[in-house]
């Protein structure tokens, strides 16, 4: 069990638990044709530790490009990211671990070498990453498949093995970028429900950006419904249902019903 | 079946050439084309003699060193081309201008500012060679991802891990096909530099070129194509116990 701070809220006086990460007022801008377009406008956003957040919106919300601010691989033009109280902005690492939508292994190293990359670049010893690797490959399923390159690798094979890459630096927040967008639905379920197997074994905080509303359902806490340019927070949904969860939650009421409810608020801002 | 196929076609091929350039050879005469029956008697009696062979080695040692030397110099500055927008702008014009230029046309100046002997024909080899490896390495560095970079970005690597543990794997594809292409144009390069100064094989081509019958002359090119052809092989083979990802992953794609 990992020790929760408090620290008193300013305004009330009362006791509260620190947030693990705090996006505050972040703002992006992108220039294009001469033209300046922001795509987060002083953006402000809190998650809890341990806690699962899904970022749910429409293609071209802003939803990736926060996820990427918030690890540190793109530069915001105003705001900062407050990782367990510290200003972390621009910056990556410090326990946060990152799943790429499109797996993004590098082709030249085996399953092994892709999964250690991390631990390679941070000093770890060859014995003691080759070790911690292995775990993480095991812990994804794919033991036996060390030494496979990805491109022997079925597209669900290779997400696993940016989901190992992930895990073995052994971050406290994980961030995955619409990780099974570009997998078949079949491929898609699976791996929603292994994930939800190693995050009960291993809980962190997660953050995890779809636009799938079954998916978000399925997998989160909590939800943020995010609405494009610049992005806004739609609506922040508690989702109700308890843990572990099983494949079967998705064809209850209450599920079908929250699913229609979120449907609703995202049609609103939609631009076909 | 297939597996035969692979195999007897390109025999086939080189059965037709060769019956061919027989048939023509008997026509014209040794004087003009000589047949390859001639040629391969010639040629056994060349391997024999050892001044083929022995000069063939020292001329391509002298190549290796001007090759080495463009792809030193070749490989880093492509490399360097591709990743920043300044170095683009400076290099590229004229390296562009000098990849067409001919290098039989350099050779008279450059027999003037360097003599005859080894400085030259290294000179040469590697001005011949050092602007296709540069483009096909530029080429290379353009085209790395982004993503790719940004993954070893989040992971917390620095820039001189980004560039041994991805640029340069990124571009090993990159490097292996520039020093290939630029190996073809080196070896012809030393070949043509000989030719003029009539030294080493060019120059042992050059004289067979002078005499009444051509089975010393095609013997001579016969035997530097089989060796050009066999150095290429080897640094492909090379390349690929090296990088046994690549090739396949090409294969499976």
């Amino acid at each position: 069990m990992s020790v929760i701070e408090l620290r008193r809220d300013p305004a009330t006086g009362a006791l509260r638990a620190a947030p693990k990460l705090e996006v505050r007022g972040i703002t992006k801008l992108y220039t294009r044709d001469g033209a300046t377009l922001p795509v987060l406008e002083n953006f402000s956003l809190t998650v809890a530790d341990l806690e699962f957040l899904v970022l749910l919106g429409p293609s071209g919300c802003g939803k990736s490009t926060l996820l990427r601010i918030i690890d540190g691989i793109e530069t915001c033009d105003a705001g900062e990211v407050i990782l367990d109280g510290k200003d972390v902005t621009g910056t990556t690492g410090a326990g946060r671990g990152m799943v790429f939508q499109s797996f993004e292994l590098f082709p030249w190293r085996t399953v092994l070498g892709n999964v250690a990359f991390g631990l390679e670049v941070a000093g770890v010893g060859a014995k003691e990453r080759t070790e911690i690797a292995r775990n993480c490959i095991n812990l994804v399923g794919l033991s036996g498949f060390e030494n496979a390159y990805p491109h022997e690798l079925s597209g669900g094979m290779q997400q696993r093995v940016g989901i190992a890459r992930a895990l073995a630096i052994d971050p406290t927040v994980l961030l995955m970028d619409e990780p099974y967008g570009a997998l078949d639905v079949q491929t898609r379920d699976l791996l929603q429900d292994e994930l939800l197997n190693i995050w009960e074994k291993q809980r962190k905080t997660v953050i995890f950006v779809t636009h799938s509303i079954e998916e978000a359902l399925y997998l989160a806490d909590r939800i943020v419904v995010m609405s494009p340019r610049p992005a806004r927070i739609e609506q922040v949904i508690e989702v109700p249902f308890g843990r572990p969860r099983r494949e079967e939650i998705k064809s209850t009421p209450e599920f079908l019903n929250l699913r229609r409810q979120i449907w609703q608020s995202l049609k609103k801002t939609a631009h076909v | 079946m297939s597996r035969l196929r692979d195999l007897a076609l390109p025999c086939l091929g080189f059965a037709l050439l060769l019956a061919a350039w027989e048939i023509a050879g008997r026509v014209l005469g040794g004087a003009l084309l000589a047949p390859p029956t001639s040629v391969a008697v010639q040629f056994v009696e060349q391997l024999g003699r050892g001044e083929m062979l022995r000069e063939l080695s020292g001329s391509l040692r002298q190549m290796a060193i001007g090759f080495a030397a463009a792809c030193v110099v070749g490989m880093p500055l492509g490399a360097l081309m591709g990743r920043s927008g300044v170095a683009d702008a400076i290099f590229r014009p004229w390296v562009s201008m000098l990849v067409v230029t001919s290098t039989a046309a350099l050779i008279p100046l450059f027999i003037l500012l360097l003599g005859t002997g080894l400085m030259l024909r290294v000179t040469i080899v590697f001005l011949a060679s050092v602007w296709y490896i540069t483009l096909t390495t530029y080429n290379g560095a353009r085209g790395i991802s982004a993503q790719q970079i940004a993954v070893a970005r989040s992971f917390s690597a620095g820039p001189w891990q980004i560039f041994w543990k991805v640029t340069m794997p990124a571009l090993y594809p990159y490097l292996l096909t520039g020093a290939r292409i630029g190996l073809v144009h080196a070896i012809r390069a030393m070949v043509l530099a000989e030719m003029f100064v009539i030294i080493g094989y060019g120059g042992l081509m050059h004289r067979a070129g002078l005499a009444i019958d051509t089975a010393p002359l095609l013997g001579l090119l016969v035997t530097l194509m089989i060796v050009s052809l066999a150095l290429n092989a080897l640094l492909g083979a090379a390349g690929r116990r090296l990088a046994p990802w690549y090739e396949q992953q090409r294969v499976s794609a």
